[in-house]
């Protein structure tokens, strides 16, 4: 076998994977933001209902949900009448992991939005900030860097549970790696899966340097030298 | 110009601010002096709107809020009319100091951006901070930080300035530097409120002294009827007590930083 043709092959599945942690991770991120302003919002019930959300979601194998919303899903709204037999696999593997990282991540940036000290807030506000104003101009700009490393490090465990997709039969580089092996059966599968591996890694190295390059920029007042205090 | 109306708040059961009047002219020095825990901090709030009184009412000019005003424009607008420094100073840290001066003009006044850092700029001279224009808070001293925050309030240009205890997490080296400022503040004719400890600036800056305890105005005059012939027994003997208070408080100060950081190292 060629290990041109191979990393031909599994280049072939990139777009797949990108493409999915790019959507997951968007919409994912959105949802998690609207899941905070509704976990601190002060609204008990709210407050409890997104908790059981949270709680639940975390608690289980994203495989398993995976599975949930893949098979589950459709059966349940069959039931209904609603058949979404024409939909992509991968329109449930993106809900299935948007709804998983919903709640992930507003249990990442919930605890940054309130390491904001009360102070600061009260500053904002006494100095005539409308409450938008202080949130966007005040509150958000010092929850980013605090949350970025966290949410960071969940890009990249997005990166490798994406290739958890292919147990359902989506082509990405996974997929890619187990089908090059099913079509070349005399080829090692160990060699593919390294090479696949060595893909994930590069993968990986890069979005690492483009969320600490953005640590950085949103952080310049948290690193700043000389500190006096 | 400011008119403060029979205020009374409460935290739950305790009463804080016990029907407080109060009226400041323009350009009039108004000094809070009394016991820690006395409900300065509080009716600077209460002025400020940052804390909602249960009765009374507060009223800058033609505008007047009471504790049943519900409408949040009328709110803002005369909470727009004052400005507040605090005592931990709370400049915004994620904005340089240059920043923490331009933004309020341009979010809270709508002042366009140049004009507002031109005004900056002038404001960090006045207060002798031009060489730090580019610097985070975190990099500056307290008593830095405390001119800034300041200058910050005199971007907005308030009817009223509300300071609050401005220095009292200040060593007597840095305090003088921020009064200096304030007194330069007092100097151009903006009305002041100030609660502080410094009780010889407050006798020197002072149009009106305001001597209170536990909730309620025991006695006000002007600086020299309240230091030096006051007629309420209660407020000579704070005075009196003053200078011994203030050494041993601290004293105590320093004793507890020192046993936390004892405690940090532990850790």
């Amino acid at each position: 076998m060629s290990i041109v043709g191979l990393f031909e092959q599994l280049l072939t599945g990139v777009p797949t994977t990108l493409f999915f942690i790019l959507t997951s991770w968007v919409l994912g991120f959105a949802l998690s933001i609207l899941v905070t302003a509704g976990r601190v919002s002060h609204h008990k019930w709210l407050y409890n209902v997104l908790g059981v959300y949270i709680s639940f979601t975390r608690s289980i194998p994203i495989i398993l949900q995976l599975f949930l919303v893949y098979y589950g899903l459709p059966a349940l709204l069959l039931e209904f009448g609603i058949d979404l037999s024409a939909i992509g696999k991968m329109y449930f593997c993106v809900g299935a992991y948007v709804i998983y990282y919903g709640a992930y991540l507003s249990e990442v940036i919930r605890p940054a939005y309130l390491s904001v000290n009360e102070t600061q807030r009260e500053a904002a506000i006494a100095l005539g900030y409308t409450k938008w104003q202080m949130q966007t101009k005040i509150v958000i700009p010092q929850t980013i860097p605090v949350a970025l490393p966290a949410l960071g490090n969940e890009v990249i465990n997005l990166v490798h549970q994406s290739s958890l997709l292919f147990v359902i039969g989506v082509v990405d580089l996974m997929g890619q790696a187990d089908e090059y092996i099913s079509e070349n059966y005399a080829s090692s599968p160990i060699l593919v899966y390294f090479c696949a591996g060595l893909i994930y890694w590069l993968l990986t190295i890069i979005i690492s340097r483009i969320v600490k390059l953005a640590e950085r920029k949103s952080g310049k007042f948290l690193y700043a030298k000389g500190d006096s205090q | 110009m400011l008119k403060v109306d029979s205020i009374v708040k409460k935290f739950g059961s305790k009463t804080v601010l016990n029907g407080i009047n109060l009226s400041v002219k323009q350009g009039e020095v108004v000094t809070l002096i009394g016991p820690s825990g006395t409900g300065k901090t509080t009716l600077l709030r209460s002025i400020n709107l940052l804390e909602r009184a249960d009765e009374g009412s507060v009223s800058i000019e033609d505008l007047t809020v009471t504790n049943a005003t519900k409408d949040k424009k009328k709110i803002l607008d005369l909470r727009r009319k004052t400005a507040m420094v605090f005592q931990q100073y709370n400049l915004f840290k994620n904005l340089k100091v240059i920043d923490n001066i331009i933004q309020p003009q341009v979010v809270v006044k709508g002042v366009d951006k140049e004009t507002a850092r031109r005004r900056a700029i002038e404001l960090l001279h006045q207060v002798g901070l031009s060489d730090f224009a580019d610097y985070y808070p975190v990099q500056l001293s307290g008593g830095q930080q405390q001119r800034v925050s300041i200058a910050r309030a005199l971007g907005l240009d308030p009817e009223v300035i509300l300071f609050d205890e401005p220095t009292s997490a200040l060593d007597p080296e840095l305090s003088k530097e921020v009064l200096n400022v304030i007194k330069q503040v007092a100097d151009t004719g903006i009305s002041i409120i100030l609660a502080t400890h410094e009780m010889q600036f407050a006798e020197e800056i002072s149009d009106q002294v305001i001597f209170m305890e536990k909730g309620n105005i025991v006695e006000q005059g002007s600086p020299r009827a309240i230091f030096h012939n006051a007629q309420n027994e209660r407020t000579r003997e704070f005075l009196k007590n003053y200078q011994q208070y203030v050494s041993s408080d601290e004293k105590k100060v320093e004793v507890d930083k020192f046993e936390e950081v004892e405690r940090l190292k532990v850790i």
